[in-house]
């Protein structure tokens, strides 16, 4: 079921709502155990067979668990630590077996030259994100940190429906003690004010703003699979339009996560935080997916070394956890090169920090100026992260790449040149050449990249209009002291509610959250 | 009551009467605006009874309403136009006599709906029935799509069945009640409503009243709508079933270069129709015309095919991209060898400028008004006339 559906909004959020605040005033564990099961309708909403495979995997890492945390507590540190790699290595097989088996086949037969093979696996979705939540919890089990095995509640953690498709990657340190206060199954009008308003935001951002740019994105990142070469405009156009569409997508949707989290009293982990406002790529990564950069620093680049050894061995763990990054968001070379990229910009950076460390400099002290510029930079090096990120191909992104390097001419549309009238006629005469762009033609695109770009570097996030009432477990310093912070009174309920009936009345062109698919 | 409580009475009570408001006044509307079986037989029977401008809703599914009429039509007619919207333009003025024509054509029609309908007419009403034109439409690909050759009926029976117009779930009525085309149309109604003289008798006629009342057009002739939308501008078909493209708008020179180069764009629908099947009309609905000919011809019957006209320089500017340029190319080759084979001819009037058609004649890319319908008609029967027309295909050099 989709967030942004009719029958989300008009059927099962009002009936999950409603069912768990009444059980809740008889029994937080029928409320708990009724929010499991709505959960369960959620995912199986999508394809019911897979609901077997959600709770085969819930059950399976909850009895491992189990077992895991008694031998602990026994003292038998290998055997704990065996257990845990033997139920990891299982959660990862099935993750394996369901997103890499056709990639896997397909560069297989492509190396010994067979024909291409195919296997109809249909990937269950989700299945990345609740494998890496249960991960984690086994992880910290056989670190000794997890304190609670309530069944219902885990089941709960793993199911919860605000998180289960496109995350946020949960811990369980910090949702089981939410699960566990009879405070979260009581109805708080602020909870509710706060979480419908959120809902709202995230659903604007995701059926007015993302699909609306998105519109553009498929014509122009068809262009090379065509044959036609991108102009330097077209493949600028392509990645910004490309960027500002996921950007709101998981702005929203991650928004939305966090809304009706909120509606039942529970906080989630901030997901998103103005990303395209960092300095510079590590900086990206810690306001982008923020619970995956996360779940990758705390089990992958730690575990192979993390800081604490040679700079050589740390560039080492920090490429190969991109890498696997990369892989996560999908099975295919495009993935691993974006991978690749961005593992190859961390290592730049951490080696330039390194630098500028020894000359002295602190970036604490870094100007205005400075700041905008690392902005800037970042921002350019993201997007040809995504050239690679959305291309169906390598040779794809790499025409995509080129066109982004002017290799491939810097004419502007000629349609301008008619539409611009003197002003075209005077860039003409000066030397700017105006050529027939194709996937140009409708216009709006480049009206929709200047307003969002400004949106996305100057507004204020949702987190901090919303940062007076908590809105997520953190919300990173520094506090937002500007003038759009919302409160609740009835004057600020009219243009939320005139943007909900906006939103219902564009719901009819539904369309999927791109992190789905990963 | 606290602030927060307050704040969700506001947001909650806005919403819900507002939502409340259009969800009621769509479903009014909607109630309508998706057609019925009465609504067809009202409309149909006053057509035939005044001559006028009108048609049975919806505009997406309006074969019930043209079956009632071809049945009260088909005594004074002898010939009949197939096709979808792209040929929805062509009148019974356009033929020269003895030929008095009923168009059939309607929105969204597949080329295998077509050819069916041609069957079906050469089948039960070839005694009066001598000649059928069939739009062959390339440019959204009708002529390529997969879709198998079913048997049709167009008896009035038919079209007074229930399932002529299959039923609409609640819920389905709901999301059409609430989507955007819906509430801009609501909007657009409140605000007609709100400027009439009487906006309490305007609304109930708008909200409940079945039709319209009658009214007249700018070339005075009488019309009436039985849809909920598009009233009072006379759009809906002529007593020759042709339609009369009112309230469109007409291309510019400027917008309509765009579209044409914007439809040579590999991601455009025109693109990627036209080469999906690598220029190949379907094979089976050749084979099912190439069998209709000559049992039309043995009843004394006549076919005509017809490539409509897309806007001026459109199809200039797909043979200059290679990749559309092949598959046109092979389209327009395997057609015009077809039709030698069959002796039959195809008006291609692709090219609608080698007709004289200008772009202000054109409601989009693929969509002509009578005014370039009539001057491609024109040409041909000149043609014919002076002998210059012969089986393949036919466009002027």
């Amino acid at each position: 079921m989709l967030f942004n559906s009719y029958a989300f909004i008009f059927f099962f959020l009002p009936v999950a709502f409603c069912v768990f605040y009444l059980l809740g005033r008889a029994s937080y564990q029928a409320a708990a155990g009724w929010l499991a099961a709505a959960s369960l309708f959620f995912y199986g909403w999508w394809n019911p067979a897979y609901v077997w495979l959600l709770i085969a995997s819930t059950a399976f890492n909850y009895l491992l668990g189990m077992r895991i945390a008694r031998v602990a507590a026994r003292g038998e540190r290998a055997a704990a630590k065996g257990l845990t790699v033997f139920a990891v290595a299982a959660d990862l097989l099935v993750l394996g077996y369901y997103k890499y088996t056709n990639f896997f086949l397909a560069n297989a037969a492509a190396l010994i030259g067979a024909p291409p093979q195919h296997a109809e696996i249909i990937l269950p979705l989700g299945i990345s994100f609740f494998t890496f939540t249960q991960i984690a919890f086994l992880v910290d089990t056989c670190q000794g940190k997890v304190k609670e095995y309530n069944p219902v509640h885990y089941c709960l953690f793993v199911t919860y429906f605000p998180h289960l498709i496109a995350g946020p990657i949960l811990h369980h340190a910090e949702m089981m003690p939410q699960f566990g206060r009879p405070e979260t199954y009581r109805l708080h009008a602020e909870n509710v004010a706060v979480g419908l308003t959120i809902f709202v935001l995230g659903l604007a951002k995701k059926v007015l703003i993302a699909d609306g740019v998105g519109s553009y994105v498929g014509a122009l990142f068809d262009l090379p699979r065509a044959g036609v070469q991108p102009t330097l405009l077209e493949a600028w156009c392509a990645v910004l339009a490309y960027s500002l569409q996921l950007y709101f997508d998981f702005s929203g949707y991650s928004d939305m996560a966090i809304g009706l989290s909120r509606m039942f009293g529970v906080k989630l982990p901030l997901n998103f935080h103005s990303p395209y406002k960092a300095s510079n790529i590590s900086e990206l990564w810690q306001r982008w997916h923020m619970t995956l950069s996360r779940f990758l620093r705390d089990y992958v680049f730690i575990p192979l070394g993390g800081h604490r050894k040679s700079a050589a061995r740390r560039y080492f763990s920090l490429f190969t956890t991109m890498l696997l990054c990369g892989l996560w968001h999908g099975a295919g070379w495009t993935y691993v090169a974006f991978g690749a990229l961005h593992g190859a910009y961390l290592v730049a950076y951490q080696a330039w920090r390194t630098l500028r460390k020894r000359m002295g400099y602190n970036r604490r002290n870094a100007s205005r100026a400075g700041l905008m510029a690392g902005c800037l930079v970042t921002f350019i090096a993201w997007l040809v992260g995504l050239a690679f990120f959305r291309s169906d191909s390598v040779a794809d992104a790499m025409v995509l790449v080129h066109g982004m390097s002017g290799l491939h001419g810097c004419a502007l549309p000629d349609d301008w040149l008619a539409k611009w009238g003197a002003f075209g006629q005077w860039l003409a005469t000066h030397g700017v050449a105006f050529t027939e762009s194709r996937a140009l033609v409708p216009s709006g695109l480049i009206n929709w990249i200047v307003i969002l770009l400004a949106v996305v570097w100057l507004a204020p996030n949702t987190q901090q209009i919303m940062a007076r009432f908590g809105p997520a477990l953190v919300v990173p310093a520094p506090e937002y002291r500007g003038w759009l912070q919302w409160r609740p009174a009835a004057w600020t309920a009219v243009p939320v509610a005139a943007l909900a009936l906006l939103v219902i009345v564009n719901l009819h062109k539904q369309s999927e959250f791109l992190y789905f698919q990963f | 009551m606290t602030a927060p409580a307050r704040y969700l009475a506001v947001l909650l009570g806005l919403f819900g009467l507002v939502l409340a408001a259009i969800l009621g006044l769509n479903l009014a509307l909607g109630e309508r605006a998706l057609g019925s079986v009465e609504i067809n037989e009202l409309a149909s029977a006053w057509q035939q009874k005044t001559r006028g401008i009108t048609y049975g809703p919806p505009t997406t599914n309006t074969r019930p309403f043209k079956i009632l009429r071809l049945a009260d039509r088909l005594r004074d007619i002898n010939g009949v136009v197939v096709g979808a919207s792209s040929v929805m333009g062509v009148t019974d003025t356009m033929f020269p006599p003895p030929l008095r024509v009923y168009n059939m054509s309607v929105a969204g029609n597949s080329t295998a709906a077509a050819i069916a309908e041609a069957e079906y007419l050469e089948q039960h009403h070839s005694d009066r029935i001598r000649w059928m034109l069939i739009g062959l439409d390339w440019s959204v690909g009708m002529i390529f799509h997969p879709i198998r050759v079913m048997s049709v009926d167009l008896s009035p029976a038919a079209a007074l069945s229930r399932s002529a117009l299959p039923a609409v779930p609640l819920l389905k009525k709901v999301e059409d009640a609430l989507s955007l085309p819906r509430v801009s149309n609501l909007g657009r109604a409140l605000k007609s409503v709100a400027m009439a003289p009487d906006p309490l008798g305007s609304f109930r006629h708008t909200f409940f009243d079945i039709a319209s009342a009658e009214y007249r057009c700018a070339d005075g002739a009488l019309a009436r709508d039985y849809d909920v939308a598009n009233r009072g501008i006379c759009a809906g078909f002529r007593y020759d079933g042709s339609w009369t493209f009112a309230g469109e708008k007409h291309l510019t020179p400027a917008l309509a270069a765009m579209l044409a180069r914007g439809a040579t764009a590999p991601s455009s629908k025109f693109s990627r129709f036209l080469c999906e099947s690598a220029g190949l009309p379907r094979d089976e609905y050749l084979e099912r015309l190439r069998a209709l000919i000559p049992r039309f011809e043995k009843k004394g019957g006549r076919l005509l095919f017809l490539m409509p006209p897309v806007v001026p320089g459109m199809e200039k500017e797909m043979l200059r991209r290679p990749e559309t340029r092949a598959c046109l190319e092979r389209a327009k080759a395997v057609l015009g060898e077809w039709a030698r084979n069959n002796l039959v001819t195809i008006i291609d009037a692709g090219a609608s400028e080698r007709f004289g058609c200008e772009v202000s004649e054109f409601l989009d890319e693929n969509h002509a008004f009578p005014e370039c319908l009539t001057r491609v008609f024109s040409r041909y029967w000149r043609d014919s006339a002076a002998g210059r027309v012969g089986p393949g295909l036919y466009r002027p050099e």
